[in-house]
């Protein structure tokens, strides 16, 4: 291994040297953020209305296959939707949804994808998904269209709340808020730079 | 002062005469000023947050040397490596060392401005090594070997026909009687391209928003998606990114991003979010194989020592361009340097050396804006005139400006010598305005007042009238 990389390499030991110089006396700081209250479940999906995301609200979790069969119907999209491979999603009753073909392969850039998201923030309308055995990360930014299951008792007030709740860190956590977008022609936004172009929140419960 | 403009002089003139540029500038107000206020005016309470995000990165860099000593443990427990490179030159290698002893030959970027200051694409192109930027607006200038123009808007300069020009040259498979004459027209065609560019690259490159020292996590805000892509397809991971990027903990990243995205582009966040800790785990269903960060100083640890540091503080949201009333006229290229606008010139001269940047700290009307609109409260005009200072004492600014600045000096150290020469100066300059209000031009200041007018001095002087009370 070349010397860069050891933990005693001149760099690494003149670098930390004049930073341990730099050192001064500084006040933790001790700023929360205030929490947002009331409907925590209402304010998310205000909040992620108002970033171009389509929600739903459905009573139960046994709805979202018709749910995501209709969606698909009245876009005219083909009624084709990803799923990981072992999902828990598995589970859900897909012979409500006769119509729509369930396929485990990786979505391109046109196809509709469903992911469950970990955790909802009501303060930005953000979902957030660890990585793991049955949750690719990818699974964000691959679709043109990403479905998103959010079981409402998961919505937390802040980003904060998500923190303090974490375990020993997965390798990736997507914070997502609304579809993909660019504002680099122009200044102007468009929707799908590289992730979905659109994003619908099944909000369940 | 010598007749021959510095290229600073000569890049603004051209920028104030470029009317592309001057279109692209007025988008500055709606675009970034009004989104910026209307996000802070929603917050409770704006100054607490922003006291907040101040305290936070001076604490950070109060401690820097411990956070980046636990952020190595930490990121090395989670199955990744960290790199230290004292400047460009070390971090460059270090990236191409990474990359042949993986094998790579193509590389995916995401968007970042520490890979822009080390020059990494020319470094990597030199190396046999493909490298194609992913940001839509960095692909853009990429395809016309350009640099950027604003720190969060690449292509901020540019016209849509620019870039349907750039599009036909460069993807020369596609059908040449296509239709691209509309922005959507324009992203879903560098979205498909850019799938292909995914799928076939070897290794991936993002810079990093902030780094977290608990948790050995790299952290990008994005809107577009193309980070995630570049970190989680191609099996090799690598973050480039600088020293002054560390905080201790994930709740820091909650506060700062709050600033961070409403001071950017008046979100109260960006469509993404990532926290990277590492390589993916074993039972992961997807995610790089193997995890690199490479922390540059250039020159950072010592602006640390020095009475510039709080620009350390900075957390790259541009801000402070998208108010500067001169970045405003003559946008992000004149400027020659990496980091344009009041943040470049209290950056620049600790990164390149006063000599080399003597132009950005001078290049400002001192309004103060910037320092009122910066979410971390660096005091940016106190740290330019500290560079004006280190400037004037190596006898930097030369010529009829050089002996100005002494002359001026001698004359306002001794009071009398002053008044004697101040009344003097009023009487000649009552005497040019004569019966008008305003002085529209003098012989011996022509250039001064070929962009000014200057108000008839009054007929008492401050300190004559003072006195009389």
């Amino acid at each position: 291994m070349a010397q860069e990389m050891s933990s005693d390499s001149p760099a690494r030991a003149e670098i930390l040297d004049r930073l341990r110089t730099g050192r001064r006396g500084a006040i933790a700081p001790s700023y929360v953020h205030p929490a947002p209250a009331g409907d925590l479940a209402a304010l998310f999906a205000a909040k992620a209305a108002a970033t171009d995301t389509r929600v739903t609200q459905l009573a139960s979790v046994e709805q979202v296959p018709e749910a995501i069969w209709a969606a698909l119907r009245e876009t005219n999209a083909a009624a084709r939707l990803h799923l990981p491979q072992q999902s828990e999603l598995d589970s859900l009753p897909w012979q409500r949804a006769p119509g729509l073909e369930v396929r485990r392969e990786r979505p391109s850039g046109q196809d509709a994808a469903l992911s469950e998201a970990d955790y909802g923030i009501a303060e930005t309308g953000t979902l957030v998904f660890f990585s793991g055995a049955k949750t690719p990360s990818s699974w964000h930014f691959l679709p043109g269209l990403e479905f998103v299951l959010m079981p409402r008792e998961r919505i937390v007030p802040r980003l904060e709340e998500v923190i303090s709740r974490l375990g020993a860190i997965p390798a990736t956590v997507n914070l997502v808020t609304g579809p993909s977008r660019t504002a680099d022609i122009e200044q102007t936004i468009e929707r799908g730079a590289h992730g979905p172009r659109e994003l619908h929140i099944l909000l369940i419960g | 002062m010598s007749t021959a403009l510095r290229p600073f002089e000569q890049a603004a003139r051209g920028a104030l005469q470029d009317s592309a540029l001057q279109g692209a500038l007025t988008h500055l107000k709606e675009g970034f000023q009004v989104k910026r206020a209307h996000a802070f005016e929603a917050l409770a309470n704006p100054e607490a947050l922003r006291e907040a995000g101040r305290a936070i990165k001076a604490h950070a860099l109060s401690r820097l040397d411990e956070l980046l000593v636990r952020f190595e443990e930490r990121v090395r427990e989670n199955g990744g490596q960290v790199h230290w490179a004292r400047n460009a030159q070390e971090a460059c290698a270090i990236v191409t060392r990474i990359l042949s002893d993986s094998g790579a030959r193509t590389v995916t970027k995401g968007k970042s401005m520490v890979s822009e200051e080390i020059e990494l694409n020319a470094h990597l192109t030199g190396h046999g090594i493909k490298s194609i930027e992913t940001d839509l607006g960095e692909y853009i200038i990429q395809l016309r070997d350009e640099k950027p123009s604003h720190i969060v808007a690449p292509a901020f300069h540019l016209r849509r026909s620019d870039i349907e020009k750039s599009f036909r040259e460069e993807h020369v498979a596609l059908d040449a009687k296509r239709a691209l004459d509309n922005r959507r027209a324009l992203v879903a065609e560098a979205r498909a391209v850019m799938r292909g560019h995914f799928e076939a690259a070897d290794a991936g490159i993002t810079g990093a928003n902030f780094l977290v020292a608990e948790t050995g996590s790299a952290v990008i805000v994005t809107n577009e998606g193309n980070g995630d892509l570049t970190r989680l397809l191609p099996k090799t991971h690598i973050v480039v990114t600088s020293i002054e990027k560390a905080v201790p903990g994930l709740e820091d990243v909650a506060v700062l991003l709050r600033l961070l995205t409403r001071s950017a582009t008046g979100q109260e966040i960006t469509s993404y979010v990532t926290v990277m800790s590492g390589p993916k785990r074993q039972s992961d269903a997807d995610g790089p194989g193997s995890f690199h960060v490479v922390l540059l100083d250039n020159g950072r640890s010592a602006i640390l020592n020095s009475p510039a540091r709080e620009i350390l503080q900075c957390i790259r949201c541009g801000a402070c361009l998208n108010h500067c009333p001169v970045y405003g006229v003559i946008g992000g290229h004149a400027y020659g340097a990496v980091y344009p606008g009041p943040l470049g010139a209290a950056l620049d001269p600790g990164l390149d050396g006063i000599a080399k940047t003597y132009d950005l700290p001078n290049a400002s009307s001192f309004c103060g804006r910037c320092d009122s609109v910066c979410p971390v409260k660096i005091p940016l005009t106190r740290i330019m005139r500290h560079w004006r200072n280190e400037a004037f004492a190596r006898a930097l600014p030369s010529g009829a400006f050089g002996t100005g600045l002494k002359l001026w000096a001698a004359v306002a150290r001794r009071p009398r010598l002053y008044r004697l020469v101040a009344g003097i100066a009023a009487r000649v300059l009552r005497l040019r305005a004569g019966s008008r209000g305003w002085i529209h031009s003098f012989p011996i200041l022509k250039g001064w007042f070929q962009a000014r007018d200057l108000a008839k001095p009054a007929a008492k002087s401050f300190q004559a009238q003072w006195r009389k009370r």
